[in-house]
């Protein structure tokens, strides 16, 4: 209760600076929604011109983009000034400062840069999400509903802890930078198109390697075939925390190996 | 001249310094090509698209790969920095044009893409699909595609050189620069081919700049558009380098009297 406390001073005090330019902010934000629906739009057109995308329909796929974009979007709030960060924080000794306080240094990251450019992506992901809803065939009952949150939650952590976990490589290896920008933005744009459409390898990858499979793709199949025979996608509804808690313990681990630098 | 030919060579050798970051840019567009390809094998196996085969949509996807090469442009990202740095005060008194400065560092680091990034790709994507690749082998469409490929580098180039200028009313140009690569990634081709587009925006597109630096060099090089337009698709694209430059003498004429130096 402290922490969330705590996090909600530090976004006032980060939206009251911000807030002063007003003009950027607004920019900031209205560039990210076009670029949301940038990438949306060339679902649009090619379904519109070519109606199937193996077996998918428009409102399924539009279902699946705006969960990956929505959970994206969140993570990104939170843990995209660490992914980007680290490494400059690491090299100019600056790290420092957040391992001397007395709260954890992530979480003293975390809630001192609220990534206010991804309202943008939370903008375009709620509105999608409700389009596909009102045209979507399905049969809104309670379950779904309660499946529905339990999938978007999970698919939020399952994004946080991919985000978590690419922000300490920097303690590993030189210039991670470029890799983790690779994963979060191409990979990421990759797995909201439906993935049964890739090779095999790359199906591995996306569900062993780097989980994105579990955050749009296998929750929009949930979704919408409501009768389940694979009984491995309940998987789905417990993955998020198990993924979070890993990464978390990946993130700390790391942080042992860094030393000091700079002055 | 002497002096910016030699900027070119020491630009050149720096890029070749700090060279860390090419391999993964080139797995992240191969891996942005094989999500192309994947995506346009599962629509044609479904749909039997009439006017363009499979094989000119892959042609269609590879060529991409190396037009995008020579269109992609970072001087206007450099420029706000110095601006927002101050550092551009030095820039200014500097005995150069501060245009073929920043020509010749573009022209550079586009060599340095070529070498570093454009062989690797270039071996893969034509080992892999070469069954493929389709193009046009007649002369005509050789030239104008050289034409092309002219255009579309000095417009990419105009463009973000443009935002660059812009950087010394605004100081921060990146979500300008967003917004422009976002428009221009749907309305060139980028992301799905204008072909599928429907006609009203086809339209539009056939008068933005946007078309000229990636959808039009490569149809030329595939021959799927026919020789009589060649004309009136060469006057756009002139008409579109003119008006660029003008703005961009406009802008610079003004520029020095805004610009306001920042820190100390």
């Amino acid at each position: 209760m402290d922490s969330l406390w705590l996090y909600r001073r530090f976004v006032i005090k980060y939206f009251k600076s911000k807030l002063e330019y007003k003009l950027p902010f607004a920019m900031d934000v209205l560039v990210n929604i076009l670029n949301s629906l940038s990438f949306f739009a060339v679902i649009y057109f090619i379904i519109g011109k070519f109606n199937f995308l193996s077996n998918w329909e428009l409102y399924e796929v539009t279902l699946m983009y705006s969960i990956g974009l929505f959970s994206f979007g969140i993570a990104g709030t939170l843990f995209w000034y660490p992914v980007t960060e680290m490494e400059n924080l690491m090299i100019s000794g600056q790290l420092d400062g957040y391992l001397i306080k007395p709260i954890h240094p992530l979480f003293h990251l975390v809630s001192k840069h609220f990534g206010h450019t991804f309202l943008g992506q939370i903008i375009v992901g709620i509105s999608l999400l409700c389009y596909s809803f009102f045209n979507l065939d399905i049969d809104y009952n309670f379950t779904f509903w309660i499946s529905f949150i339990v999938l978007v939650i999970n698919a939020i952590l399952v994004q946080c802890a991919i985000m978590i976990s690419l922000s300490p490589l920097c303690f590993y290896f030189a210039k991670p930078q470029a890799f983790a920008m690779m994963v979060v933005v191409e990979l990421q744009v990759m797995s909201r198109y439906p993935a049964d459409i890739f090779h095999k390898i790359i199906q591995l990858v996306m569900i062993f390697g780097i989980p994105y499979m579990f955050v749009s793709y296998f929750p929009a199949y949930l979704l919408v075939n409501s009768d389940i025979s694979k009984s491995y996608m309940l998987v789905n509804y417990i993955i998020g925390p198990i993924l979070f808690g890993l990464s978390l313990l990946f993130f700390n681990k790391s942080l042992r190996r860094y030393n000091s630098a700079g002055s | 001249m002497n002096m910016y030919l030699s900027l070119f060579k020491k630009n050149l050798r720096l890029s070749f310094v700090y060279r860390s970051n090419i391999y993964i840019s080139i797995i992240s567009i191969l891996s942005f090509t094989m999500l192309q390809y994947f995506l346009w094998k599962a629509i044609y196996s479904v749909n039997e698209s009439t006017e363009i085969s499979f094989s000119q949509m892959i042609s269609y996807i590879l060529f991409g790969v190396f037009i995008k090469l020579f269109t992609t442009c970072n001087i206007s990202q450099y420029i706000s920095d110095e601006v927002g740095k101050g550092s551009i005060e030095l820039a200014l008194i500097k005995p150069y044009s501060f245009f073929l400065y920043h020509l010749f560092r573009h022209l550079s680091s586009l060599l340095f893409e070529l070498i570093s990034k454009g062989t690797v790709l270039f071996i893969v994507c034509f080992s892999v699909f070469s069954e493929y690749i389709t193009f046009s082998n007649e002369w005509s469409n050789m030239f104008y595609f050289v034409f092309c490929l002219f255009v579309a580098v000095t417009l990419s180039f105009f463009l973000d050189y443009i935002i660059g200028l812009i950087s010394f009313w605004i100081i921060q140009t990146w979500q300008m620069k967003f917004l422009i690569t976002d428009f221009g990634n749907i309305l060139s081709g980028y992301f799905v081919p204008l072909w599928f587009f429907p006609k009203v925006i086809y339209n539009i597109s056939e008068y933005l700049p946007f078309k000229y630096m990636y959808f039009m060099p490569i149809n030329v090089i595939l021959g799927t558009i026919p020789q009589s337009e060649f004309l009136r698709y060469a006057i756009i694209q002139i008409a579109w380098l003119l008006l660029l430059g003008l703005i961009i003498m406009y802008l610079w004429k003004n520029c020095r009297t805004k610009v306001l130096i920042q820190g100390g």
